[in-house]
């Protein structure tokens, strides 16, 4: 207490909702580091996994099927031998090359589009915002199985498939920001200052959506990632056997019921590790641009 | 409503102005009401010369704003100009495509709005959106702009120019926002300010620094003014031609000092006895404004008016000019 207080009562009365802020402002503060560290971690191992990894993914071994996680093997091995160590860090550029390669293309689309549509308001941006309505009431994975069963799988089909489901949301939301910002009298008093409309949209009505936008991306890439992981555990998109951790869980999963765990065990935290990375990073932004 | 014109024509109110810069003929705008379109301005007759300072006032609703969106070209949606024309010197605005309407605007006529505060970006330093007004409208470098913006600002007396530049408009007190977004009208010296209400909501003592900066400012750059108020008092102290407006029409137009000491219009009478209380009582005018389209071809002030005769409820009185560049509209003046 900086403040010297002469009423004892109050000051005590005071000290403990205190305490229990300054708690709570601390642990956020310490789950934001965690987040920021995990992220790190994923990125530094996406671009540096050939370097690190100690065997090659994708080599078989038939020698050595199916071995538990030792320090020879970390994770152990799959049944093809491959070293599931290698394999769930090889992946992490995979999952997160699509997953991010998504949601860049469909912020890259939405956001521009969203702030047309709130920005210019009238018709076609009511117009817009339906169609991206539609889009979005269109269930995923069925959508993605008929796609990908029809054109075949590959990854880049995949990173369409995640800017078309994510695009609309960043449409929708950019609009939700764009929308009340159009009657705020700084656009007004920028628009009798003479700029030009693009000018506008750039300085004045962009930034002012970047900060929720910048946490949905976050968020979107925690949703991509389970999109990635889910639809290669059905087969589709990453084609086997380049490493990826949904086809791996798939992989495993016959063998879970044997007791050999480990082949699904291990990409399966992978993912979930970084779900959490990603949702927890994008409800740290949400809360600081709010605070 | 008849579209017949008004028989005060511009040429001859313009005798108010040496060189006219601004010349406003039977400005009528229209807006939609319940799927109704209604008259919001009923043919406006104004005329700014260079340099000159002239104030509208009126009521809440009486189409002072209105007019303001009309002179730059930027109605609120649903909201139109049927007739009339507004001529900055000479050319037709109207006629102008929005590019070219773009460039004049902040260049030739520029804007000082009621709230300071919400007309500056809350995300950028408030000497960078000087800045960028500046390089919109001028061919100039980033630093020079940026020098101008800094130069406009300790003109107009914020101290520490240079480093309150960088500051974001949060950090700054009502009466200084105020002033940047002074800066930002003026920085590309437009030959017409138009300050709407620019001390509404500000304390009595920083209202009368804030409309001291304006006046002063606007007067070392010869600019031309238009300010808007509701407030009698601050407009013929600030002004050199006064015209009030009631329910889209002007009443009566003229030189400041005459309107105030010999006010022909019953109702900027009763404006001026509102202002100064001879008595205990507090003044006022009984009634209100009437809404817009809620009247045909009458005078709009006859539902109020102490003088009205039968006339007035039948047919709308036109300006004409009862004393010397001194216009009234009511038949009874």
């Amino acid at each position: 207490m900086s403040i010297p207080s002469q009423d004892l009562t109050l000051d005590a009365a005071i000290q403990p909702a205190q305490a229990l802020r300054f708690g709570r402002v601390r642990r956020a503060g310490r789950l934001t580091n965690v987040y920021w560290v995990l992220f790190a971690i994923f990125v530094f191992v996406a671009i540096f996994a050939p370097l690190i990894v100690p065997y090659d993914p994708v080599k078989a071994n038939v020698a050595e099927r199916l071995l538990a996680p030792s320090w020879h093997h970390l994770f152990g091995t799959d049944s093809n031998g491959m070293d599931v160590f290698s394999r769930v860090l090889s992946a992490t550029r995979t999952d997160f090359s699509v997953a991010i390669g998504g949601v860049a293309i469909s912020v890259l689309l939405g956001a521009p589009l969203g702030a047309i549509s709130g920005y210019t308001g009238g018709l076609f941006g009511e117009a817009l915002s339906r169609v991206a309505e539609m889009l979005q009431s269109i269930p995923i994975f069925l959508f993605a199985l008929m796609v990908l069963a029809a054109l075949g799988n590959s990854k880049a089909l995949l990173v369409g498939m995640i800017a078309f489901v994510t695009t609309p949301v960043f449409l929708k939301l950019t609009r939700s920001v764009v929308l009340p910002l159009r009657s705020r009298d700084f656009i007004a008093s920028a628009r009798c200052a003479g700029l030009r409309p693009g000018a506008i949209m750039a300085r004045h009505v962009l930034p002012n959506a970047l900060g929720p936008i910048a946490s949905q991306l976050s968020i979107s890439c925690a949703y991509a990632i389970q999109i990635v992981a889910g639809l290669s555990f059905l087969g589709l998109g990453v084609k086997i056997p380049e490493p990826e951790w949904g086809s791996m869980i798939q992989q495993g999963s016959e063998y879970v019921l044997f007791g050999q765990w480990w082949v699904s065990v291990f990409p399966g935290v992978a993912v979930l590790l970084a779900v959490i990375t990603f949702g927890g990073l994008g409800r740290q932004l949400s809360a600081w641009y709010e605070h | 409503m008849s579209t017949e014109p008004h028989t005060t024509s511009v040429t001859e109110m313009s005798d108010l102005a040496e060189r006219p810069l601004l010349e406003i003929a039977d400005l009528r705008v229209e807006g939609i009401k319940n799927g109704r379109t209604v008259p919001l301005l009923r043919g406006i007759e104004l005329v700014i010369g260079e340099g000159m300072r002239v104030g509208i006032v009126g009521e809440s609703g009486s189409g002072k704003s209105m007019t303001a969106s009309a002179i730059i070209g930027l109605l609120p949606p649903g909201v139109r100009a049927v007739s009339g024309s507004i001529q900055l010197r000479g050319r037709q605005l109207h006629a102008l495509s929005e590019p070219e309407m773009r460039r004049l605007r902040g260049s030739e006529l520029a804007v000082v709005s009621q709230n300071a505060m919400g007309a500056l970006n809350p995300l950028v330093p408030v000497g960078a959106q000087i800045a960028r007004v500046c390089r919109a409208h001028t061919q100039v470098s980033r630093a020079e702009a940026r020098d101008r913006a800094v130069a406009m600002l300790d003109s107009l007396g914020i101290p520490n120019a240079a480093e309150r530049a960088r500051d974001y408009p949060h950090q700054f007190s009502g009466g200084m926002a105020q002033r940047v977004a002074i800066a930002m009208a003026l920085i590309c010296d437009p030959s017409l300010l138009i300050a709407d209400e620019p001390t509404t909501g500000l304390d009595a003592t920083i209202q009368a620094q804030v409309l001291e900066v304006i006046s002063d400012s606007v007067r070392s750059r010869e600019a031309a003014l238009l300010l808007i108020s509701h407030d009698l008092a601050v407009v013929s102290a600030m002004c050199d031609v006064v015209a009030v407006v009631y329910a889209g029409e002007v009443l009566e137009v003229g030189p400041a000092e005459d309107v105030l000491r010999d006010p022909l219009s019953p109702y900027t009478q009763g404006l001026i006895r509102c202002l100064k209380p001879a008595t205990d009582e507090i003044p006022f005018i009984p009634g209100r404004i009437p809404e817009p389209g809620s009247f045909g071809e009458q005078c709009p002030f006859a539902e109020r008016c102490p003088r009205v005769s039968e006339r007035c409820r039948h047919e709308r009185p036109r300006l004409r000019e009862l004393r010397h560049h001194h216009w009234v509209a009511c038949h009874n003046a």
